[in-house]
């Protein structure tokens, strides 16, 4: 819960600054770059939350791993993030950023739940229709969960459409013990 | 006969109840359990739940929402919380919490909620109504002046409570202030006044006892019992008393008349204290949280006279307040002592001494006094508390020593004693006002003062039974409202004599 104020916090000043410095787009492509390489590397990812070495260390580390790689905006974010001894936050505040990012863009997120993959098309129309739904455009999660059954369950933000069939047969066993 | 199982009609009722049932999307907005412990939940999501509403835990577990923070929900569970997980869904419901109310309930035992306890099968009640709801103001209201009377001779003589009003009963434990509350209860029978009776914290034998002795005198058929016993988690004894104020409050709203006994609003305290600091709010004095005040203010402030516009129904209250010691001086009981309209101080002292109700009339008072009484009722009892104070005063003098009193001094301790004697009363005896004012009439012109003192119980039972059977009229005369003239009082004088005449001391009691 702290984690999550600080990490708010952090990327909402990172995207006011892009924004002033007209570098969105970077930014974003940049912060896909800084995800891929900490997901791609577990001694990266390690070092940089590791309490024993130096903030100097990390910097001159940062200076010479991401110097080429990540715009400078971005570069001196972690610079900063190192400085004020919060890089252990790194990834709840590039998460928060995205969240920033596509809130401002009208993306949002649907996290569906299925018994099975979906086909491409199946996922195609999903997307038109929650798009629809909710005036946004949609970014599809899909996570496989055989308890569902059939059908799917979908959540965006705190809403839940559920279109399930272990729901469904829920409801079928209330209404047939309510005599109904 | 049994009857005989037919496999074609129930698959035929079962084919028509599929085909029925339509398949729908489920909407609704949820979140995530952060954090769970100690009967609290942090929930993450929920961004347009509201202050109070029911949230369904998986399980079938009810909570409220409580705490709505920047970035979570603290809610408190109304249940089981060992089902409940870390990142479980939780639900909304997009309620406010209310309760079930109406007529059906009564004779019935219900949780804070309106789940059936008593196992005597569902309630039909189609209405319900919120459990937390606003007092009414000022223009809705009328000055308290019906007496609501408990049947004990010394709570309507001394301190007497009107329908409307909010009278605190204050004493260490086990010395009658539940029992107060159970005569008040029965003496209800047949006024048109309907009960509500809210167990806060107690044991469940209580409870099982308290149902009983109102259905051996006939008392539940106009009586609720809303029960949170002590191994109730801590918000269900929080939202006792308030479910049992909107089950009061719809009596009064229809214009009826309703009384509603907390007891007791200690255990009320100490169940919102744990919550409070279980939701990590602000401990202030004896780490009971900032709003306790308002807490009780607000639960008390809805008891109420309805105008006659509003149908002129009432709501009287009776909170219970345990005290430590006697010590009144301490949080809680200082603050709902200010929020009501009065107290009855129960003492320890009295009671073991054989005073019962063990009622400290000195200390003991009604804001309303005269106005919560009858006419007839406050012309009797108008001089009986400084009377009784000044026995007492001069009681306490001559515990230095009785034999060198002067002969007034001695006559005034006479007449104080048999008064004194003549306010005791039993358990579940409640007193008609005709009763009442025999009773403390006769205390009051000292006609009982030939009588010995150890007999003066016995003597004012035969007083009573002897006007039951001759004196219907006067009987009758001393259960209305009004005044009574100079020859009516004299004629209940002279019935009291012609009593006296034919009274011996050594016939059974009737």
């Amino acid at each position: 819960m702290r984690n999550l104020r600080i990490a708010r916090g952090y990327a909402k000043a990172l995207v006011q600054s892009a924004d002033d410095a007209g570098s969105i787009t970077d930014v974003e492509s940049g912060l896909t770059v800084l995800q891929d390489m900490l997901a791609g590397s577990e001694e990266l990812a390690s070092f940089f939350v590791d309490p024993m070495i130096s903030p100097a260390a990390k910097a001159e580390v940062a200076e010479q791993v991401f110097g080429e790689a990540l715009p400078p905006l971005l570069h001196s974010f972690v610079a900063l993030l190192i400085e004020k001894r919060r890089e252990r936050e790194l990834a709840p505040i590039v998460a928060e950023t995205r969240k920033l990012l596509n809130e401002r863009a009208g993306i949002e997120t649907a996290y569906v739940k299925s018994a099975i993959p979906l086909s491409d098309a199946q996922t195609q129309s999903l997307q038109t229709r929650l798009g629809t739904i909710t005036g946004n455009t949609m970014q599809i999660e899909v996570e496989i969960d055989p308890s569902v059954v059939g059908g799917f369950v979908v959540r965006i933000q705190d809403t839940i459409y559920d279109a399930s069939v272990s729901t469904q047969i829920l409801r079928l066993q209330e209404s047939l013990a309510a005599g109904r | 006969m049994a009857q005989q199982v037919r496999p074609d009609e129930i698959s035929r009722v079962l084919r028509q109840s599929l085909e029925r049932f339509t398949s729908e999307v489920d909407v609704y907005e949820a979140g995530t359990v952060l954090q769970l412990g100690d009967g609290i939940a942090r929930v993450h999501g929920l961004q347009n739940v509201m202050a109070s509403e029911l949230l369904e835990f998986p399980g079938g577990v009810l909570g409220m929402a409580l705490n709505l923070e920047e970035d979570n929900v603290g809610c408190v569970l109304f249940g089981d919380s060992t089902h409940v997980r870390e990142g479980d869904t939780v639900k909304r419901t997009e309620r406010i919490i209310e309760i079930p109310v109406g007529e059906a309930l009564l004779g019935r035992v219900v949780d804070p909620l309106g789940r059936i306890l008593d196992g005597k099968g569902e309630a039909s009640t189609t209405e319900t109504l919120p459990v937390e709801r606003k007092a009414p103001g000022i223009i809705d209201r009328q000055p308290v002046r019906d007496p609501m009377m408990t049947g004990l001779k010394i709570v309507d003589g001394t301190t007497p409570v009107g329908r409307g009003q909010r009278e605190l009963i204050i004493g260490d434990r086990q010395i009658g202030k539940t029992a107060i509350c159970i005569d008040a209860i029965l003496n209800q029978k047949g006024k048109d006044v309907f009960c509500i009776y809210v167990a806060i914290g107690q044991k469940g034998s209580t409870i099982a006892k308290i149902m009983q002795v109102l259905e051996t005198h006939g008392a539940l058929e106009y009586t609720t019992i809303v029960s949170a016993t002590a191994s109730e988690p801590a918000p269900i004894l929080w939202i006792a008393p308030y479910a049992g104020c909107t089950l009061a409050e719809y009596y009064r709203d229809s214009g009826r008349n309703s009384l509603v006994i907390y007891d007791d609003l200690t255990k009320h305290a100490w169940a919102y204290r744990e919550m409070a600091l279980n939701l990590r709010r602000p401990a202030g004095r004896e780490a009971y949280p900032g709003d306790v005040f308002y807490l009780h203010s607000r639960l008390l402030e809805r008891a109420a006279k309805m105008s006659e516009e509003r149908g002129g129904g009432s709501m009287t209250a009776l909170p219970i307040i345990e005290t430590q010691e006697e010590d009144v001086t301490t949080y809680i009981p200082t603050n709902v002592w200010s929020i009501t309209d009065g107290q009855m101080i129960m003492e320890p002292g009295l009671f073991y001494s054989g005073v019962r109700p063990a009622m400290n009339v000195g200390l003991s008072v009604s804001r309303l006094m005269g106005n919560a009484q009858s006419d007839c009722m406050k012309q009797i009892c108008g001089p009986l508390r400084a009377e009784l104070a000044r026995y007492r005063e001069t009681l306490a003098f001559a515990q230095f020593g009785s034999d060198q009193l002067d002969a007034q001094t001695r006559a005034q301790l006479e007449r104080g004693e048999r008064m004194a004697e003549l306010l005791k009363q039993d358990q579940y005896e409640p007193l008609p006002q005709w009763k009442q004012i025999l009773s403390i009439f006769v205390g009051r012109e000292n006609l009982a003062e030939d009588v010995e003192v150890d007999n003066i119980r016995h003597f004012e039972l035969a007083l009573h039974d002897f006007f039951g059977r001759e004196e219907k009229p006067m009987t009758e005369r001393l259960d209305e409202y009004e005044k009574l003239t100079d020859d009516e009082l004299a004629a209940l004088k002279t019935a009291v004599e012609t009593f006296k005449e034919s009274y011996d001391p050594s016939s059974e009691a009737a």
